[in-house]
């Protein structure tokens, strides 16, 4: 199934789409990579200090087990994209300094949860966000934030003395019993710009 | 050949000694001082907003995680030393919730808010509410406070915290000392 998956996102065929609706699941959108450049020919590429299959790990880690619920499986893989923006943009940021101020899920992932389509569709995020990150296209302008609330609040976050503000809300998303929101924030202004942007 | 031994015990010994992974409130050094400073005064905080706190005292208590050798699927696998601290109000019901990165190698302690959350209660259970980041985060920090709601915890006077002369810094403001220049713009 993961490597029937795996085939889809990479041709993006009418064969793989097909057999997604046979399986009674809405079939991934085609990734927008250069003609010749397999999708998973960027997974070690690097952006500072991160490859492309690290940031999928990371998006994977933050993202396991979200369901998309009430939303549709496009919106929950926006989410997804907008959260490896994110991690690029951390990466881009602190370079080598990342891991003691960006402090996300580890860049590791479990062999249970790699070999999940879960995974897979946030390895297909970070490819998207890598890919758009060379067009220099960034929906989240820079920013470096996420968190999940609970609720569909959006009043800013507090952080130190200060407040940032909600960015971009996606959402209703189930996680277990829970309904959850992915909510992308401004950056605090003493923040360092990411590089590039 | 027995030198060749004695080196490989040794190694072993101090390996097994470095990598020993901890959750307690550390022992060879009081760094309990230096998480209320930098949570009230400095860091561009206030982190803990005393006006929750009615009474003029909170609550207390922390944990410290050093490197583990053999990180589990709920653990960092990096080098890093971290604090995981908590602020009651009386009755820990309610609260607030910090993640420290302690830079223990340097002469002076240094400490940097990697994550802050509320603590709230909700349905009878505590939670945390808007830490940064996902899932993982969430479960990570959430085990981490649970663990802190069954420890002891001992009672500041707002009055009398002090300055503990540590350095501090944050995600929101990284102390430019602590930061390598790099190149690109920024």
């Amino acid at each position: 199934m993961v490597d029937l998956q795996q085939n889809n996102q990479a041709t993006g065929s009418w064969l793989g789409r097909l057999a997604d609706k046979i399986k009674g699941q809405p079939s991934a959108p085609p990734s927008p990579h250069p003609p010749g450049v397999a999708p998973e020919g960027y997974d070690h590429a690097r952006l500072d200090t991160l490859t492309v299959r690290q940031v999928a790990n990371i998006v994977a880690n933050e993202d396991h087990d979200v369901e998309p619920g009430h939303s549709s499986d496009e919106h929950l893989q926006q989410s997804r994209i907008a959260q490896a923006h994110a991690v690029i943009n951390g990466d881009l940021a602190y370079g080598p300094q990342r891991d003691q101020m960006v402090k996300t899920a580890p860049k590791e992932v479990t062999g249970k949860l790699e070999n999940s389509e879960q995974y897979q569709r946030a390895l297909d995020a970070a490819r998207v966000a890598f890919q758009e990150h060379l067009a220099g296209k960034d929906p989240t302008g820079g920013r470096m934030y996420f968190n999940r609330r609970f609720t569909s609040s959006t009043l800013p976050r507090e952080v130190g003395s200060e407040e940032v503000d909600v960015h971009q809300q996606f959402g209703p998303f189930q996680w277990g019993h829970r309904t959850v929101y992915t909510n992308s924030y401004d950056n605090p202004k003493r923040n360092p710009k990411p590089r590039g942007r | 050949m027995r030198a060749i031994s004695a080196a490989i015990l040794l190694g072993v010994t101090a390996a097994l000694l470095m990598a020993r992974p901890t959750f307690s409130q550390t022992k060879d050094f009081n760094v309990g001082p230096a998480i209320i400073s930098c949570a009230m005064h400095e860091a561009f905080g206030p982190w803990v907003h005393t006006n929750r706190y009615p009474g003029g005292t909170i609550l207390f208590n922390y944990s410290h995680e050093g490197p583990d050798p053999k990180p589990g699927a709920d653990s960092y696998n990096d080098a890093n030393d971290y604090l995981y601290a908590a602020f009651w109000n009386r009755d820990r019901a309610a609260g607030e919730f910090l993640q420290f990165i302690w830079f223990r190698r340097e002469s002076k302690t240094h400490l940097r808010v990697v994550n802050n959350a509320n603590i709230i209660s909700s349905n009878g259970q505590l939670d945390l509410e808007d830490a940064l980041w996902g899932a993982w985060t969430y479960e990570h920090l959430k085990r981490r406070m649970q663990q802190l709601r069954a420890a002891p915890a001992e009672s500041i006077s707002l009055a009398k915290v002090e300055d503990a002369h540590a350095v501090c810094d944050s995600y929101a403001y990284p102390n430019p000392d602590r930061l390598t220049e790099r190149s690109g713009s920024r």
